[in-house]
């Protein structure tokens, strides 16, 4: 797939994200379309150099003006690894503390397991580091309201790790929704399929915990909070709001090794205005991918593809309707007769694409250098924050349902924002 | 000029003079001045298109002469036809038994039938409701050709594309003529002249071409469509 010249790409970010719709519901991209500017230089750090790590890394690595000068990792081989990608000049820390006290770090990029999200979060901050961290905000309610509290009153610039509000694709299809093009919306089906045991190699059984962190729920939710969270987040920002309830099935019933967490859950947030979400998650077949479905009155919208159906296209063109026909062996009439010089304005074909599909870019980098430009200007946009929050809540949410067979209201121990 | 042009032209004059004066494609000249014109002044309808009696074709020269200077050839009126016969003769040669061709959807021919069914049918769509047709046809070896105009057009031209050959101004454009026959070029030409035939002409017209069902429509003020006229009473027609 040919990929865009950066200048190309830019201008079409600059024209989505410039429509009114979309400028006044995801603020924080007004200057997506901006080259870098290199006027000040920043001293970032990061905590947790794994793949994850790794791969936010060499994104910041691409931009002018940001130095890594440090990384944190309690796990050696992925700090030895982290400091031969980035060079020499980085230094390293076994323990993230040490290298907030000794460096003077303007920024942090956090990327380690769920349950040390929290801690890693709060210490940054305090540390007087603008934070950037990879989802979910963190493992229970008690840590997302004790990060929440501080990360709002600190005035420092604060990322969640959810690029798909930074993906052209999401945002051309969220201007189309809110123009009504594809109707009311009533359904939205999400879900996340794989096929594998969600395993890594654990070099020494003592470490499996410590490596396989996404299978316990000591340190993390599961599917829910590593898979489920990023599609919850994108429909509780399109529409501007967060689910009353949900109710879920959950089991473990193909990857049976001891592991906490669900290998398959199915789950049904109830959001106002009686829309639905129904949810699935599944790491035993991955026939269907990764999908998010806004179903309308008028037409359904896919999300990670960027594929729009019409429920009442205009007519094909009479050859093409023969077409159709011929291919269900259908005997009738076609519309084929008008009067001569007409153009004929070609009728696109019922599926289309929300933005042409050359655009590959899941918003991951977008993301990253739109942190990097709010953290030279040290403008702090609350709305980050908040959908960061609303997002964890709702993921947590569900994973209470699935573990408890109950209906889950949004908790009265969480903020309503 | 080439044998295969001078009997084409040839049979497109012939079939002209039976239309009572209605189609001429001598006209071109003044014609094309006129029908790409953003803003017609009213003294510029009078145009000087030869008469059909201008033409004079020479056999053994394989020549056309006009004794009018203005004359131009037209091809907008039977050029689509011509085509089509050029290509049933390739479909014949090929033995190809079955098959539908459209120039636009204003030219049509379709030889044998369709793959499901005895016939091809086609239909004439409803300008104004887009779930509805105004007129359906059954085509089995037979040619249709549609003259009219649009509505969507008057956005874009300032008049009617056919100029009416006796009072020289364009043509009214709340009709459509359809007609279904044998061979293409004179269904096209036929097509035309019924786009601007007074009514009460159309029925001493449409008898010198008893193979040719021809069919007006007329779509009213409130966008209702009537047929009101019909050459034939079945709707079956000779085939090619």
């Amino acid at each position: 797939m040919k990929k865009l010249p950066r200048r190309e790409f830019l201008k079409i970010a600059g024209l989505i994200a410039g429509s009114s719709i979309v400028a006044s519901n995801f603020l924080w991209l007004k200057d997506i379309d901006a080259e870098i500017d290199t006027d000040r230089d920043i001293k970032l750090g990061i905590i947790g150099i794994g793949s994850r790590g790794k791969l936010l890394a060499e994104i910041l690595m691409d931009i002018p003006g940001v130095h890594i000068v440090a990384l944190a990792d309690d796990y050696l081989p992925h700090l030895e690894e982290g400091k031969a990608l980035i060079g020499k000049e980085v230094r390293g820390y076994s323990d993230h503390r040490s290298m907030l006290d000794k460096e003077k770090l303007n920024a942090v990029v956090i990327a380690t397991p769920l349950h040390e999200h929290a801690r890693h979060i709060v210490d940054a901050i305090e540390a007087g580091c603008h934070v950037f961290c990879e989802k979910t905000l963190a493992l229970n309610i008690d840590q997302c309201n004790a990060v929440y509290q501080i990360a709002k009153g600190s005035g420092k610039v604060f990322y969640g790790g959810y690029q798909r509000i930074f993906d052209l694709k999401y945002l051309k299809a969220f201007e189309m929704i809110s123009n009504g093009d594809i109707g009311g919306v009533r359904q939205i089906r999400g879900f996340w399929h794989r096929n594998d045991d969600w395993r890594r190699i654990v070099p020494k059984p003592e470490l499996e915990r410590k490596l396989n962190w996404r299978l316990y729920h000591d340190y993390s939710c599961g599917l829910m909070t590593e898979l489920a969270v990023h599609h919850l987040q994108v429909i509780n920002q399109m529409f501007n709001t967060r689910p009353e309830a949900v109710w879920g099935v959950g089991s473990i019933n193909h990857w049976k090794d001891g592991r906490d967490a669900l290998d398959n859950v199915n789950l049904v947030y109830k959001y106002p205005g009686d829309t639905h979400m129904v949810y699935d998650a599944m790491i035993s077949n991955r026939h269907y991918g990764l999908e998010l479905q806004v179903l309308g009155s008028k037409g359904t919208i896919e999300l990670e593809t960027g594929r729009i159906w019409y429920e009442f296209p205009e007519p094909a063109p009479g050859i093409l309707q023969m077409l159709h026909h011929l291919e269900k062996r259908i005997f009738q009439s076609i519309p084929i007769g008008g009067p001569s010089w007409v153009p004929e304005t070609a009728i696109k074909e019922k599926e289309g694409w929300v933005l042409p599909n050359n655009l590959e870019d899941d918003g991951t980098r977008l993301q990253i250098e739109s942190f990097i430009k709010d953290v030279r200007k040290e403008e702090v946009n609350p709305f980050l924050l908040d959908q960061a929050y609303d997002a964890a809540i709702s993921t947590l949410m569900g994973f209470e349902s699935l573990h408890t067979g109950k209906v889950v209201q949004w908790p009265d121990n969480a903020f309503i924002i | 000029m080439p044998q295969d042009i001078f009997r084409a032209l040839k049979q497109v004059h012939r079939v002209s003079q039976n239309t009572d004066g209605l189609f001429n494609c001598w006209g071109g000249q003044k014609y094309n001045k006129q029908k790409f014109s953003e803003a017609i002044e009213h003294e510029n309808y009078e145009l000087t298109a030869p008469h059909l009696s201008d033409i004079i074709f020479d056999e053994a020269k394989s020549t056309i002469v006009s004794r009018n200077s203005n004359a131009q050839i037209d091809s907008g009126g039977f050029g689509k036809g011509l085509a089509i016969n050029a290509i049933r003769e390739i479909l014949d040669s090929y033995k190809v038994h079955d098959a539908l061709i459209s120039f636009g959807g204003s030219s049509i021919y379709a030889k044998g039938q369709h793959p499901y069914g005895p016939y091809w049918p086609i239909s004439i769509p409803h300008y104004y409701k887009t779930d509805s047709h105004a007129l359906e046809l059954k085509l089995y070896t037979t040619c249709v050709s549609i003259s009219g105009h649009h509505p969507g057009q008057r956005k874009v031209k300032p008049h009617g594309h056919v100029f009416h050959p006796e009072n020289k101004h364009p043509v009214d454009r709340n009709r459509v003529a359809i007609v279904h026959g044998p061979d293409a070029v004179t269904a096209e030409v036929l097509s035309t002249a019924f786009l601007m035939a007074p009514s009460n002409r159309m029925t001493s017209i449409a008898q010198a071409f008893s193979l040719y069902a021809i069919y007006v429509l007329t779509y009213d003020e409130g966008h209702e469509v009537n047929l009101t006229f019909k050459s034939i009473e079945h709707e079956e027609v000779t085939q090619a």
